[in-house]
């Protein structure tokens, strides 16, 4: 049974509204989008800025209120009062920046301990130190980090204070929302070595959201693509990364400069993602997509199995289109 | 020695702060020839943005300090310059394009008031500047050129803005143009527009390029000669195939290791353990050894020369000293 | 060189761990000690109130002591700032008029701080309707000229103390409310206060742990910042006849009595206003100082 079961959710946001407060301009941030998380398995998301994937890690979580769709975890849906605890336990997360995510006004012990008050877990002040410690270990910090501040230390080591923080609860799953685009290349490879082992160790599941695809293609077993709050690919990381079906995925994938002086490219999209608040009619990517034809204008092309478990939302996928 | 366009002699920038006076680069040199693009990598805070904004002289005056080192641009010394023959320099020999677009354009003012500014500072009429305006906007390749002159930044994308900033760096033909982690701030698709934007342009103008940026890609796709820094020190340079093929620093080696092989999906990333020092407290000896896996006694002690591999290819390391075979060998 | 040299390293530093240990609030310290300005402000605040303290306690006349045939005299040894038309010693007089000033400035702004954390907190927390029909309110009112507004309140109150207090209390909130508000909107979009919520905090503990001690330091500063304004409401109402009644003097009440005999004694006016300046300039260098110490940017930029 999958672990986590996202189907067809939709977020929008009211980006104006009249002075009765009636919503004026509404943004759709994520449309319609299913994704299946397994145990133990990891998922990449990757897309660019403004695609909604982190709106939809956000949205799943129920950090923001959903429009429609439903989320079921361990095949019941998260909206029953049970399932919302055991859920809101089982499933942690991990933000962009690791500035931004940690109070600058407490210390690591309250920060990492913050979950455990929140369910009433380490009853005494000690065992709460005790855990603490254990979770500091477990993320390569010394054990004098408990009583320091998050300014105190570097992007990376506040990444794992993080990271510890999100282990607390012993979670089945973690939602990694670009835990590694802030750091410096050398701290990347720390911090996604950890995330590997703690998998490891403790049959995590990921999901893994970041821009970078080299990364998302390193960590992940299935790679889902966003663009413009849709999901357009989803399938095996190796067959995604190499054997890209959609024209936006290949063409993502191109773009990537390549760390190798004797293969250079120089191949590129046109243009530029589209304002969310009016996308465009037809299939959202057809105004850059070199294989657009009048149907991509005018019908919207819906995401459908390729074999292989494969799937893309593309009239021409598996076309070359660069 | 001096037929380079640029050549940064043991160049240290220190800066006060309230903390102390930190030293920012150390004995940095590196030389930039006509026309060629020349890359700095290394993570933040290794200096590499204070090199080319000492370069340009952009550094706060009040805070920042020349402590040793010379700069010279084509055989005159920059640092001895006056601001009022800095500027002459500025924008007409070199121009700077920044990582955040937005900060670097005044959003007050249009984009055809920016990049008109400039060209009427240099003795332009009005219809001039603006027709020139015109047609930097076409170079780098913004559609409909009219209507985002009268447009404010804010109303640009990113990539737009970029490109406008572009537009401004090339409005007087610098011979040398510096790029500051010119893509940081951009999608990866734009990121690969503006890349090709800049080569294009740079054999157009037959101009030199000194991109700066931590994105081992980027640098591997531009570049023809690499420097690489860590910790306000230059510890390797050479062509970028010296470096990518046969990288010859500890630090090189940890940077590359870092990068995913998208071959061989399994393999376990290596990379490069502790993190990088505080500029406060910097080692005594080779300022890598605390990360470094082959630190040897010496390395905590002293500071290593340059050691030559090919031409034109130095690494900073002890490992390269010929003495050491020497040594291993009676041992 | 030797062979020893390039024997691997054995014992290593340990990985230097942590930029230097520096606490949160001594690196606002040392903010607050490299702005000289800052500090005379804190200087003249702590001199003011310990002179409003004990300064009348120590002094050989009170307040109200007449001495007819001491009327009028100028600054000397007996009476330092000279006496006013009834010879009651000036000096005492600015002293306990720091008194009634600082009180006033205090307990104003601390009464501005209870409802305009409440109405503000409450605005923002609630969202949707409630807080847009809070705010337009408190728009409404900004439009109102304050002056005025306390003005009408004194008329309505009776000139008194307790009246001054609540008069500038109530009619100063404003700012406070829009501040609080606007500063829990923006925590609410913070990483930290996402991060709580996706680890099972309730409301009530986000409030406690997060939204409460990060809005401790822009309440400070407005409270400071707010504080030199209810000193000089004060001194404009007592002026103008609106403050405290005789024989208590506030500096209002001291500048007002001291124009009369602007020109003949134009210490009586002098004194008082230079206490009243001194303290504004006081307050608003502090208020600026904290401003920059407290405010959480700075404490971002770590490394470099």
């Amino acid at each position: 049974m999958a672990l986590i079961d996202v189907h067809h959710l939709t977020k929008q946001f009211i980006v104006r509204t009249d002075w009765l407060g009636r919503p004026r301009t509404v943004l759709t941030a994520v449309h319609d989008v299913s994704l299946t998380i397994h145990s133990g398995e990891t998922v990449g998301l990757v897309g660019e800025s403004g695609c909604g994937k982190s709106t939809f890690a956000r949205t799943v979580l129920g950090l923001y209120k959903k429009t429609s769709g439903t989320v079921l975890f361990k095949g019941k849906d998260v909206e029953n009062p049970d399932t919302a605890d055991a859920f809101h336990r089982q499933v942690q997360m991990i933000f962009q920046d690791p500035y931004a995510s940690l109070d600058p006004r407490m210390t690591v012990e309250d920060i990492i301990g913050e979950p455990l008050r929140n369910y009433g877990i380490c009853s005494s002040p000690s065992q709460l130190r005790q855990r603490v410690a254990q979770l500091l270990d477990e993320v390569d910090l010394t054990r004098e980090a408990a009583q320091r501040y998050p300014h105190e230390f570097s992007g990376g080591q506040r990444q794992r204070v993080g990271i510890a923080r999100a282990l607390a609860l012993e979670p089945d799953c973690i939602f990694c929302d670009e835990p590694i685009s802030a750091l410096d290349v050398s701290v990347q490879v720390q911090i996604v070595n950890m995330l590997q082992r703690l998998q490891k160790e403790r049959n995590l599941a990921y999901l893994f959201i970041a821009h970078d695809l080299a990364m998302v293609h390193h960590l992940s077993r299935r790679i889902g693509v966003m663009y413009l709050g849709r999901l357009v690919e989803l399938g095996d990381g190796d067959a995604v990364y190499h054997r890209p079906l959609h024209p936006y995925t290949q063409a993502l994938i191109a773009a990537v400069p390549v760390p190798d002086p004797h293969c250079r490219r120089q191949v590129c999209l046109s243009g530029e993602v589209p304002s969310p608040l009016d996308p465009p009619a037809g299939c959202v990517f057809h105004p850059r997509c070199p294989l657009a034809d009048e149907r991509c204008r005018s019908e919207v092309p819906v995401l459908r199995d390729m074999g292989a478990g494969r799937m893309a939302a593309c009239h021409h996928a598996g076309k070359e289109a660069l | 020695m001096n037929d380079h366009l640029l050549s940064i002699d043991n160049l240290s920038i220190s800066f006060r702060t309230y903390r102390g006076i930190l030293e920012a680069t150390h004995k940095v040199s590196l030389f930039v020839d006509a026309g060629e693009t020349v890359g700095i990598v290394g993570e933040s805070g290794c200096g590499k943005s204070v090199t080319a904004h000492a370069v340009m002289k952009l550094l706060p005056r009040d805070s920042a300090i020349y402590s040793s080192g010379r700069i010279s641009w084509d055989g005159r010394d920059i640092i001895s310059l006056d601001e009022g023959e800095m500027n002459r320099l500025r924008g007409r020999d070199m121009a700077m394009i920044f990582q955040d677009p937005m900060t670097a354009l005044n959003p007050v003012l249009t984009i055809g008031n920016q990049i008109e500014e400039g060209l009427r500072y240099h003795a332009m009429s009005r219809q001039e500047a603006e027709q020139k305006a015109l047609s930097l906007l076409q170079e780098v390749g913004i559609t409909s050129p009219e209507r985002r002159l009268h447009q404010y930044p804010h109303e640009l994308s990113g990539g737009m803005r970029q490109r406008c900033l572009i537009a401004m760096a090339l409005s007087c033909e610098p011979r040398l143009l510096f790029a500051d982690e010119p893509t940081t701030a951009l999608d990866v698709t734009t990121e690969a527009q503006v890349l090709q934007l800049l080569r294009t342009l740079q054999q157009k103008h037959q101009m030199a390029v000194v991109l700066i940026s931590h994105n081992l890609g980027v640098i591997a796709q531009m570049c023809r000669r690499v420097y690489v820094m860590y910790a306000g020190v230059v510890v390797e340079t050479g062509r970028v195939e010296d470096i990518f093929d046969h990288p010859a620093h500890p630090y090189t080696k940890g940077l590359l290791a870092s990068l995913p092989d998208p071959a061989h999906k399994d393999k376990v990333l290596t990379g490069i353990a502790g993190q990088a020092p505080d500029l406060f407290h910097m080692p005594r000896g080779c300022r890598f050894y605390p990360r470094c896996s082959h630190a040897m006694r010496i390395c905590a002690r002293t500071v290593p020369p340059a050691y030559e591999q090919e031409t034109g290819h130095t690494a900073a390391c002890w490992l390269l000293c010929p003495e050491r075979e020497v040594c291993h060998g009676s041992h | 060189m030797t062979p020893d040299d390039f024997a691997p390293l054995q014992d290593r530093d340990k990985e230097v761990l942590y930029v230097p240990p520096q606490k949160l609030r001594e690196r606002g310290w040392q903010q607050m000690k490299h702005n000289k300005l800052a500090l005379w402000g804190l200087g003249i605040v702590i001199v003011m109130t310990l002179l409003a303290l004990f300064g009348p306690l120590l002094a050989p006349y009170s307040y109200a002591d007449q001495d007819l045939s001491m009327a009028n005299a100028w600054p000397g040894p007996e009476h330092w700032f000279g006496t006013d038309s009834l010879g009651r010693d000036l000096f005492v007089r600015v002293l306990y008029g720091a008194r009634i000033s600082l009180s006033i400035g205090l307990v104003a702004s601390l009464i501005n701080v209870f409802i305009g954390v409440l109405y503000g907190g409450f605005a923002a927390l609630s969202g949707g309707r409630t807080d847009r029909i809070m705010m337009h309110i408190v728009d409404v009112l900004y439009s109102i000229p304050m002056l005025l507004y306390v003005i009408l309140l004194m008329v309505v109150f009776k000139p008194g103390l307790i009246n001054i207090y609540l008069a500038l209390g109530i009619a100063y909130w404003l700012n406070m409310a829009r501040i609080v508000r606007g500063q829990i909107l923006s925590l609410r979009q913070q990483d930290y206060v996402m991060a709580a919520r996706s680890c099972g905090a309730s409301t009530w503990q986000i409030l406690r742990r997060h939204m409460i001690p990060n809005c401790v330091g822009p309440i400070i500063v407005t409270l400071t910042l707010s504080i030199p304004d209810a000193i000089f409401t004060e001194a404009f109402l007592s002026f103008i006849g609106l403050g405290v009644s005789a024989p208590m003097a506030s500096w209002g009440v001291l500048a007002s009595e001291g124009i009369n005999s602007m020109r003949s004694f134009p210490f009586q006016l002098l004194f008082p206003a230079i206490a009243l300046c001194l303290t504004m300039l006081g307050f608003m260098f502090l208020g600026d100082g904290l401003r920059d110490a407290l405010d959480p940017q700075n404490e971002k930029e770590g490394g470099r």
